[in-house]
């Protein structure tokens, strides 16, 4: 097939797929309101919380038959919203925001993470000691996307520096093809040090403390499908809370969960690597009184509007409530 | 009854001590043989499993290098025909089935240097028998960003990747060579040659390195992942950093620095996943960065040791018994004549001198051989035997010696009992009469300060007496001098009064002369009255004043009306001032001559009362004197009483020692008693 009828064959399969979403956002099978729950990077203790709301039967408990599916390379969370092969996505808040702008009619349902825990990662032993160290320097990034936040950091303190993207390892970093490296707090810092870097060695710029502290991971849906079911999503939000509170108080039995299903995906996994993670999720998710704050705080969206709007990356013509509708009080 | 060590008899004691001796021995033996044995197995381990491991890093390394050098080959055949792909696909693929230890290989060139810039990856690689084709470039793979692209593009430089699942590629687990294509004269990066190796390849050659019964080998990779391993689980998922985090074990990260720096060594460490003690050999893959280690377990390594140590142990023990029990028999025998000796002794101890002899005298029947020896005998025993008996004997007659000494103390001792009891009756007769002399000389003493203190009182009240009247005598005198001074005042003020009276007398006068002038001003109102009234109005303003001068002159009379009044009250005052006061001059007079006779009188009195004081002087000096004596007196009588006190306690103390003399004479008589053979 020529390149121009494959993409032509493509997109018509899309649509076929999304008119049969539309026509039906949320069929029913023994009494369960069935629904695709597509998560924005590969299986990690990242998502914990869906984890345990689906094999601890809490989804089921709320009458829903959830089915998880993850993105990453390929494909991402955002496009499977918009043709509407997922009902419920997870994203992160800058990139969400400038896919609404772009015309994309999402609606943020719950903001799980409070904190962000966005990094960049230099060895001291390469010079990487304090932020002016970064001008001028290779920093490596994710190939999938997630730069908005790092970008709007380099031009907020006029750091002239060239994003590498890398694929998924920290290998180019560790082998010095890059001075620096955007991490996550909970992924790929753990590579690093578990590669045997010792954390006194690394230079961390955690974003967050930079005046830039715009939460990452957020439940996300279509505007039209809350329209129609308000109270599917706000059980859904209840019960992702109450997975993540399992999730965190039964954390070895979590992290084993994680790497089960880690390596079930062909994924390399460790235990103290997912356990790292799960416990600096559960520092980013901030759960009080076995419970977790998911409003969005219209501060934390003012600072999110604003830093996009001086990185040059939207407008910042997005309402608040046009934005946000919380589901659950 | 447990008993002390120290506690039991010589025979046990000896025995037990050799015994002790005999296991310090074994125990030494034991761990020097145990030490040194595994000293040699170690050093022997440790050489067998380095020439191990280098025999098989070598061969690894001579296979790398092998497939290292084809795609160096390739790439400066690209460098020349840089844009004939199809060729140099050729040429690639023919190169991929000559080298079955090849999985895979790739030209990925860098767009930009392509004529259309459009991406182009050709790649072959291993299907079963087959060698198949894909482009990497396709947009599921997008090789651009795959490490074994990226990290030799960007530091320009030949490396092996680490291990990766190459999805959407050759679809294995695979590590690859990549080299870097870089124009000689640009010195831009055009694109990236690469050979893949399937791990499996190498993983087989480390799993297959065998030591011992049970020692395995394992591969790391120059970040630490675990590339080949007995446990499949740390396969490709497990760096030897997060297993030491796992098991909170800083060794592991220690021996991970070391291992991934490129070091090797010999150690003991423990396999994490058994737990078990392990010696490990480790050495460096260069090519690769890896490091590949030889673990060997402890109980393979020393099973024979801990065997033969454990055979020492047992037949020491049963040797070191045996001897034991041994020594314990002969010792007795040995011993037995001092254990004799030891009862009689005790017997002797206990003052028991007849029992010891007769003991002494029944076991030497029993012992001929002691009865013929004598002191002459080297055997130390016998001799013992020999002395104490004739140590026995001559206690005997001592005993019979201190007897009789002993009575002669006994009476010696009565005799200073009663001459102490005389001397102490004396002394109580001596005590009683001190005591009397003392009573009556604190008799004496206490009426002497009676007499003493009433004579001070009698003296201070004469000289009180005497200074009172002095003071009376000036107090008066002084009246006097006032009254005088007021007889001469009191003159002095009818003087003044019978002036005031003259004075009055002019005022009248002078009174009288306004008087005549007011009736003269009135008079001359009247007429300008008239004649304001003639003048009409023109007048008016002058009958105004003519009005007021008449008021004044009225207003005139009526004040000197009254300054008359008063001036007549001021005269009577006056002359009834003048009366009052000439009485009183007369009186205070007469007064005066009443006080001067009273200061004579007192002067009389003053005069009598000083002639008594001396009087009462010489009486107190008299009745001191006295005091004096009495306390001497008594001064004297406690040193008396304080010597007989001092002679009391002496004689107290002779008693007491008779006492005990005759207590200690008596004992020994009963000591003696007992000893004495009949």
């Amino acid at each position: 097939m020529k390149p121009g009828s494959q993409k032509l064959f493509r997109t018509l399969i899309l649509v076929v797929f999304t008119g049969l979403l539309a026509i039906s956002p949320a069929q029913e099978s023994n009494g369960l309101k069935k629904v695709v729950l597509a998560l924005h990077w590969q299986p990690q203790a990242q998502f914990a919380g869906y984890y345990m709301a689906l094999t601890k039967g809490i989804y089921k408990k709320y009458g829903l038959d959830v089915s998880i599916r993850h993105t990453g390379f390929k494909d991402n969370a955002i496009d499977l919203l918009r043709t509407g092969s997922a009902h419920f996505i997870t994203n992160f808040l800058s990139g969400s925001l400038e896919e609404y702008e772009k015309g994309l009619n999402l609606r943020l349902i719950a903001q799980t993470s409070r904190k962000s825990a966005l990094t960049i990662a230099g060895l001291k032993s390469r010079g990487i000691k304090q932020l002016s160290d970064l001008n001028n320097k290779k920093i490596a990034i994710w190939q999938a996307g997630f730069r908005e936040l790092p970008q709007a950091f380099l031009t907020k303190y006029g750091l002239n520096s060239q994003f590498v993207p890398v694929r998924s390892t920290v290998n180019l970093f560790l082998m010095g093809g890059v001075d620096a490296q955007v991490v996550m707090d909970y992924n790929e810092l753990n590579s690093i040090i578990f590669s045997g870097v010792k954390e006194e060695d690394l230079t961390l710029f955690r974003i967050a403390e930079y005046g830039l502290n715009v939460p990452e991971d957020g439940i996300y849906c279509s505007a039209s499908f809350l329209e129609k079911n308000k109270g599917l999503a706000e059980k859904f939000v209840k019960a992702t809370m109450e997975g993540w509170i399992e999730a965190f108080n039964n954390k070895e039995e979590t992290v084993e969960f994680c790497v089960d299903l880690k390596r079930k995906n062909g994924l390399q996994a460790n235990r103290a690597h997912q356990m790292r993670m799960l416990k600096t999720m559960e520092a980013v998710i901030q759960p009080r009184n076995n419970t977790l704050n998911t409003y969005l705080d219209p501060g934390m969206f003012n600072l999110a509007i604003q830093v996009l709007k001086d990185a040059g990356r939207i407008e910042g013509n997005i309402k608040y409530y046009n934005f946000y509708v919380q589901v659950v009080k | 009854m447990i008993r002390r060590f120290s506690e039991l008899p010589l025979n046990k004691r000896l025995s037990g001590y050799i015994m002790l001796i005999a296991l310090g021995i074994l125990l030494a033996v034991y761990l020097t043989n145990y030490f040194v044995s595994k000293s040699i197995i170690l050093d022997g381990i440790e050489d067998d499993s380095r020439n191990l491991a280098e025999a098989k890093v070598n061969t690894m390394e001579t296979f790398m290098t092998g497939v290292e050098k084809i795609p160096e080959a390739i790439s400066s055949l690209v460098k020349n025909y840089p844009y004939d792909s199809a060729r140099v696909a050729t040429v690639v693929r023919e190169l991929l089935r000559k080298n079955p230890g090849i999985f895979g290989m790739c030209i990925a060139y860098e767009p930009v240097f392509r004529p259309d810039s459009t991406p182009f990856a050709p790649y072959f690689y291993r299907d079963k028998d087959m060698i198949s084709y894909t482009d990497l470039a396709k947009d599921e793979y997008r090789y651009e960003h795959w490490d074994w692209y990226q990290i030799p593009y960007t530091i320009r430089k030949s490396l092996w990747s680490e291990p990766y699942y190459d999805k959407g590629g050759g679809e294995n687990l695979m590590i690859t060579y990549s080299v870097p294509i870089i124009d000689s004269t640009s010195g831009r990066v055009f694109g990236i040659v690469t050979a893949d190796v399937d791990l499996k390849l190498l993983r087989d050659i480390v799993s297959q390195i065998r030591i011992k019964e049970n020692g395995f080998a394992f591969a790391i990779s120059r970040f630490g992942t675990f590339i080949s391993h007995r446990n499949s689980d740390y396969i490709l998922n497990e760096t030897i950093f997060s297993l030491a985090e796992s098991k909170d074990d800083d060794e592991l990260e220690l021996l991970g620095q070391k291992m991934t720096g490129g070091e090797s060594g010999f150690q003991a460490v423990v396999d994490p996943s058994s737990g078990e003690d392990h010696r490990l050999y480790f050495i460096p893959l260069k090519s690769a960065g890896w490091s590949v280690g030889i673990m060997i377990p402890e109980t393979d390594l020393f099973s024979g040791l801990y065997f033969l140590s454990n055979m020492i142990l047992l037949v020491g023990f049963i040797g070191a018994s045996i001897l034991a029990v041994f020594i314990y028999f002969v010792i007795e025998k040995t011993t037995k004549p001092v254990s004799t000796i030891s009862d009689v002794v005790a017997l002797v101890a206990n003052g028991n001198l007849k029992a010891a002899a007769a003991k002494l005298q029944h076991e030497t029947a029993n012992h001929k051989d002691v009865d013929n020896e004598s002191a002459s005998s080297h055997d130390e025993i016998i001799k013992l035997w020999h002395y104490i008996r004739k140590m026995i004997l001559d206690l005997s007659g001592l005993s019979i010696r201190i007897k009789s000494a002993g009575n002669y103390l006994h009476s010696s001792a009565g005799t200073l009992s009663d001459a102490a009891a005389f001397l102490n009756n004396t002394f109580t007769e001596q005590d009683t009469a001190n005591k009397n002399v003392r009573h009556y000389g604190a008799e004496i003493d206490r009426i002497t300060v009676s007499l003493v203190e009433s004579t001070e009182r009698l003296t201070n009240s004469v000289e009180d007496t005497g200074n009172l009247i002095m003071d009376g005598q000036t107090n008066i005198g002084n009246i006097g001098n006032s009254i005088i001074e007021i007889s001469r005042s009191t003159g002095s003020i009818v003087q003044k009064l019978n002036n005031i009276n003259k004075r009055t007398a002019n005022i009248s006068r002078v009174i009288t002369t306004i008087s005549n002038i007011a009736d003269r001003t009135n008079l001359i109102s009247l007429n300008a009255a008239i004649e304001a009234e003639k003048a009409g109005d023109a007048g008016a303003g002058f009958k105004v004043i003519a009005d007021e001068i008449k008021r004044l002159s009225e207003n005139t009379f009526n004040s000197l009306n009254e300054i008359e009044e008063i001036i007549q009250d001021v005269k009577v005052s006056v002359t009834d001032g003048v009366d009052s006061v000439s009485r009183y001059h007369e009186r205070s007079l007469s007064g005066f001559n009443d006080i001067q006779t009273m200061i004579n009188d007192l002067n009389v009195i003053l005069e009598k009362n000083k002639e008594l004081i001396p009087q009462f002087e010489l009486f107190r000096n008299a009745m001191r004197t006295a005091q004096e004596s009495v306390a001497a007196i008594n001064g004297n009588l406690m040193a008396v009483e304080k010597l007989s006190q001092e002679t009391k306690t002496a004689i107290g103390n002779l008693i007491e020692v008779s006492e005990t003399v005759n207590d200690a004479v008596t004992s020994l008589e009963g000591e003696v008693n007992k000893l004495i053979t009949d």
